[in-house]
């Protein structure tokens, strides 16, 4: 009997396991392909557009990626209500489109208008936003030991109380010491504010919280004299720039985006767009970059 | 601050309460005389709840209340009464009524009536009930339906009710009117119950056979309940039979049971045990372990159970004072052990892991009636709830060289979280003429939330270290107050209008309510009655969660100073008609708003422990939904069962989530239809069948990618994923078909019942959830489908 029910259980203990799982291929509708956009216009720069194909969801892990130029596509750019020209393709790199503006300034509405064969048209537009108003004060040198060297100041960021502002600090450096080197590097820092969010090596805040008030942020930099990480021909400053809001919510989406992508329970995260018709961002900037001297090898 | 609206309202309220009353007092200048007592079933003594008297000379009666006290003020005369309970012989008494009189009363079951499958709260005619949205179940009825475990689940009987939702597929969440899982009020024995799964969500902690009564309300919620924004699930076990002894065996593959019933002091005390325990783990053990030595761990061992355990004691000191006992409490738990041992060299590696995860709820309360004369009931009851939910992850790595330990390294990593509430609360029930009946009363509450806390302990060799994060414990304290009068107008116009008060103080914040409820009936003719309702409600807790399987990690957390309490006013209307004497056909509309609402962040997850929960959600949500939902039901005959069909919204809005688009709700789903029938083919044989078919629910896809290409580096790693619209998208349609059959014999000294049931008949492929599949070539969406054609068998014996 007791082999009996033993088998019994058994039986049905398979048949409810067999019979519970199955995985079915499903026919979801396909988007057709966009035009995608990434561009970015500040006073300080030639305005570049990347310009290529969105990827449909079956051709993820297998993109072609010699082939993701848009042919024949055509690009309009408008500078506050005026036709500024066509942007034309370069002939090096087929992704990429530019036109020479030398006279940005604060303030500038740009209208971005595309068209391409087989895409739908898109329009994007986009303000330069206000030059950051910011000072430095209370400069500390110390040091911490033989190997190391603090620097701390203080940034004030003296808010517009008539707009959002959205902004970004970092602390960068141009290597002149390496010979032949021309590169700018964000170098590593810490600040007391939780309210910043630390993308990388860039700091990312906007004004909720103090709008039309001067914000002060400590800076400390340490810096590993004996490990020659600074040599004294090296060129340090700070960064401040202001984003226009959808450059700066584009940056911090797509950056969580790329934490949360391996969670399979991590809510989806919506990447901000402001192309019409399209994928991508045309963003904006401004910016202001004040020279530091910071304490080298405790002289 | 209390809105002019509700001022009004409260003060239309009580003028009504006066005027009625002092119509009533006119009468109270004859020679009134009141009979009262209790009703109880003949063959166990268990209470009647909702038994109705009635007097036959004048049309007016009443009903009993969750104690099967009844009390019914006439003229003092001549009487014939009549006591009436569905599923049971009606009791006629004649009497010559000339002071207050006791009587009790105790009714046969009948057996032409024993299929009854729903009825209304109230009384036998839903036209009667003011109520709207208000079902009462009948357990011993809805037992014959086919089931995927072998025994019955009430939280899927309830899921198979107009305007309530299931969740994935065959899980025990319920979604009413466009709600979330939290909304639900789910009282077992007017104690809350935080988290209604076992076997992650297959199965329910209720345990059929211990239960007597269950109540779901939607909408028009009275006035004595409050906390929850959507629905009121109250669940009445079992006093115990306080004749003979009684009970029954269960032998399902998946959770044998036992019951055991009887009186301990005959007609004085009785007691209800009944306990379940699944054998999965004996046959899980053997499948999973073999399953791991195959591919080459040394020891491993894996286990899953759960338990539950009801009992309950009830007392009767004398006619006037009862007490009783109820404790709930159940575990689940799964463990998993593994045991390696590796060598190179002279080295010998042995690395022990250990992980557990185990969650239960616990309840109890302890309860005194106490009778004041024959109009005053009175109820004191002490209730003690907890959920808590616990993992365990370890290991320890041993690195031996000439049996002499080089290396030890130990690892801990122990999650808790769960909520405590203690709690005391006394109710009135006031009976001053029968078209009055007054509930009042007090209920106090202290909340402790643990929203999650991680302990992780280090050891190297000699080197011990602990880390705590995760968020504190939260202690809030809650206290609600509540006045209800069930009055009759007119002989055609009942109302129930009432005012349910709370106040919760938590982390120095105070937040007070006053939520004003009303339903009516209006008797348009001797078959049909018009219903109306407004209710408010307000809820100071959340859950959060952002699966769709019922998960016990689910996080319980409390409105803070931050985060506010979720809010809700939901207006009804409906329509019901009795034909033929035995089919009722209900229609009802409603419309609900909610605010409040939270819901995880983008981005954010449930295993990210190391945030801080009241930075991972979104709040200030809102929500709208509305509907009509339509039931045909059958009560009586050889065939019963019922019709249900709703068509509903419902939507969601925040200002953080979709761009702050309104999108719409998870389990948004626009039809739903429920077909459930019994029939009684002969004595001995009774056949069932359940067929469901919903809209599927809504979920949210990718469409595109870009490259986001502003670093310069264009590879796969810089893409950007393009999702649709939060909720887009519709998994395809569900629809089942269960079917059961009973196979009942009389035996000398008991009942023996075969079972077979088989969930999903035609082996739909229903989706259990829809995901987006990468690395394969091409990739694409593919559906999970659980549970096709599932066969159960049980066996029963009932003494």
């Amino acid at each position: 009997m007791k082999y009996l029910i033993n088998i019994l259980l058994s039986f049905f203990c398979c048949l409810v396991f067999n019979s519970c799982e199955d995985e079915i291929e499903l026919n979801i509708p396909v988007s057709n392909p966009k035009i995608v956009i990434h561009g970015v216009i500040s006073p300080e720069s030639k305005i570049i557009l990347d310009v290529r194909k969105s990827i449909s969801v079956l051709e993820r892990d297998h993109v072609d990626w010699s082939n993701q130029q848009i042919e024949n596509a055509d690009f309009k750019l408008f500078k506050n209500m005026q036709f500024i020209g066509d942007l034309s393709v370069d002939s090096t790199n087929k992704l990429i489109y530019n036109i020479n503006d030398t006279n940005i300034k604060e303030g500038d509405n740009f209208v971005l208008t595309g068209n391409a064969l087989n895409y739908p048209s898109i329009n994007a537009t986009v303000s330069i936003p206000n030059k950051p108003d910011i000072s430095i004060s209370d400069f500390i040198y110390s040091k911490n030991d033989n190997y190391s060297y603090n620097t701390s100041f203080t940034v004030n960021i003296i808010d517009n109380p008539t707009q959002e502002d959205y902004y970004t600090i970092a602390l960068q450096v141009r290597l002149n010491s390496i010979a032949g080197n021309d590169f700018i590097e964000d170098e590593i820092f810490k600040q007391n504010d939780p309210s910043f969010k630390l993308i990388y090596r860039t700091y990312f805040l906007n004004d909720k919280l103090f709008n039309g008030n001067t914000k002060t942020i400590n800076i400390q930099y340490m810096d590993y004299a004996q490990l020659s990480s600074i040599h004294p021909t090296d060129t340090f400053w700070i960064e401040c720039k202001t984003l226009s809001k959808d450059y700066y919510n584009y940056l911090i989406t797509t950056n969580k985006q790329s934490i949360n992508e391996k969670d399979f329970y991590a809510e989806p995260v919506y990447v901000t767009n402001n192309i019409e018709g399209g994928y991508g961002i045309l963003g904006a900037y401004n910016y202001k970059r004040i020279p530091l001297v910071l304490h080298y090898n405790g002289k | 601050m209390i809105s002019p609206l509700k001022i009004f309202i409260f003060v239309i309220f009580i003028t009504i309460c006066f005027t009625s009353f002092a119509e009533s007092n006119k009468d109270t200048l004859k020679n009134n005389v009141t009979i009262s007592g209790f009703i109880e079933d003949f063959s166990t003594g268990e209470k009647l709840i909702g038994a109705n008297v009635y007097d036959n000379k004048n049309f007016s009666g009443v009903s009993c209340n969750n104690y099967g006290f009844y009390s019914l003020t006439l003229n003092s005369g001549i009487y014939e009464i009549s006591y009436s309970y569905i599923g049971f012989q009606t009791q006629r008494i004649n009497i010559n009524l000339q002071k207050d009189t006791v009587i009790n009363i105790k009714l046969k079951a009948s057996i032409e009536l024993k299929e009854v499958e729903i009825v209304d709260s109230r009384n036998d005619l839903n036209i009667l009930n003011s109520k709207l949205g208000s079902i009462q179940i009948p357990i011993n009825s809805v037992k014959n339906l086919p089931s995927l475990t072998g025994e019955i689940d009430i939280m899927k009987i309830i899921q198979l009710l107009p305007g309530i939702k299931s969740g994935n597929e065959a899980s025990s969440g319920i979604y009413v009117r466009g709600g979330g899982p939290d909304q639900n009020l789910i009282l077992l024995d007017g104690v809350p119950v935080y988290n209604a799964n076992h076997l992650f969500g297959y199965l329910s902690v209720f345990n059929s056979n211990a239960i007597q009564n269950i109540e779901v309300i939607k909408g028009g919620f009275p006035a004595r309940f409050g906390g929850r924004l959507s629905s009121v699930i109250d669940i009445q076990s079992k006093d115990g039979n306080n004749k003979k002894i009684s009970g029954n065996i269960v032998f399902s593959y998946v959770c044998p049971q036992i019951t055991l019933e009887g009186p301990i002091l005959s007609d004085k005390t009785s007691f209800l045990f009944s306990a379940r325990r699944t054998f999965l783990d004996f046959f899980m053990n053997k499948l999973l372990t073999s399953n791991s030595q195959s591919q080459g761990n040394a020891n491993s061992n894996k286990n899953y159970y759960f338990y539950d355990i009801n009992a309950k004691i009830n007392h009767r000191l004398n006619t006037k004072n009862r007490l009783y006992l109820s404790i709930y409490n159940g575990i689940d738990k799964y463990n998993s052990e593994k045991d390696e041992t590796d060598s190179k060299d002279n080295y010998t590696f042995h690395t022990i892991s250990k992980s557990e995860m185990k969650w239960g709820n616990t309840t109890t309360s302890l309860r005194w009636n106490h009778l004041f004369g024959n109009k005053l009931f009175m109820n004191l009851t002490s209730t003690y709830t907890s959920y808590h939910y616990k993992t365990l992850d370890e290991t320890s790595n041993e690195t031996m060289q000439n049996q002499l330990i080089t290396d030890y390294k130990h690892f801990k990593t122990e999650y808790n979280s769960g909520i405590e509430d203690i709690g005391c609360r006394i109710d009135f029930d006031y009976m001053p003429k029968n078209n009055h009946q007054l509930k009042a009363g007090i209920h106090l509450t202290h909340h402790l939330f643990n929203p999650g806390i991680k302990m992780l302990t280090g050891s190297l060799i000699s080197v011990d270290t602990t880390l705590k994060v995760g968020g504190n414990e939260i202690n809030c304290f809650e206290t609600d107050y509540f006045l209800e009068d069930e009055i009759k107008i007119t002989p055609k116009l009942r109302i129930n209008a009432g005012l349910h008060s709370s106040q919760f103080f938590v982390e120095n914040k105070n937040y007070f309510s006053l939520q004003p409820r009303f339903s009516l009936n209006y008797r348009l003719k001797e078959d049909i009655s018009l219903k109306l309702s407004y209710s408010e409600m307000i809820q100071y807790m959340h859950l959060l969660s952002n699966t769709t399987f019922g998960l016990p990690m689910d996080l319980w957390v409390p409105a803070t100073s931050r985060i506010t309490p979720q809010k809700s006013w939901q207006l009804a209307a409906g329509i019901a008609k009795t034909v033929k004497n035995n089919i009722e056909l209900s229609l009802e509309m409603y419309y609900k708003k909610m605010t409040g609402l939270i819901e995880y962040k983008e981005g954010s997850s449930i295993f990210d422990e190391f945030t801080n929960w009241e930075d991972k959600v979104a709040i200030e949500g809102k929500g709208e939904s509305y509907g009509i939902e339509l039931l045909l039901q059958k009560k009586t005959g050889k065939t019963t069962g019922w019709i249900g069909y709703t068509i509903s919204w419902s939507n969601r809005q925040f200002d953080e989530l979709n761009l702050g688009k309104t999108f719409p709700y998870r389990y948004d789903k626009r039809h739903d239809i429920s077909i459930v029938i019994n029939h009684k083919l002969k004595k001995s044989i009774e056949l069932s069948g359940v067929w469901t078919l919903s809209t599927g629910g809504a979920m949210t896809i990718p469409i595109a990618f870009i490259v986001n290409n502003f670093n310069g580096n264009v590879s796969a790693g810089n893409m950007v994923t393009i999702y649709g619209d939060k909720n887009s998208y519709r998994m395809p349609v569900y629809h089942r078909l269960d079917l059961g059959v009973n196979f009942i014999k009389e035996k000398k000294h008991c009942t023996r019942i075969w079972n077979f049931s088989i969930y999903n008949m035609y082996a739909r492929k229903n989706p259990f959830f829809v995901y987006y599949k990468t690395y394969t070539n091409p990739p694409g969406f593919s559906q999970l489908s659980i549970l096709m054609f599932v066969p159960s068998v049980s066996y029963q014996i009932k003494f």
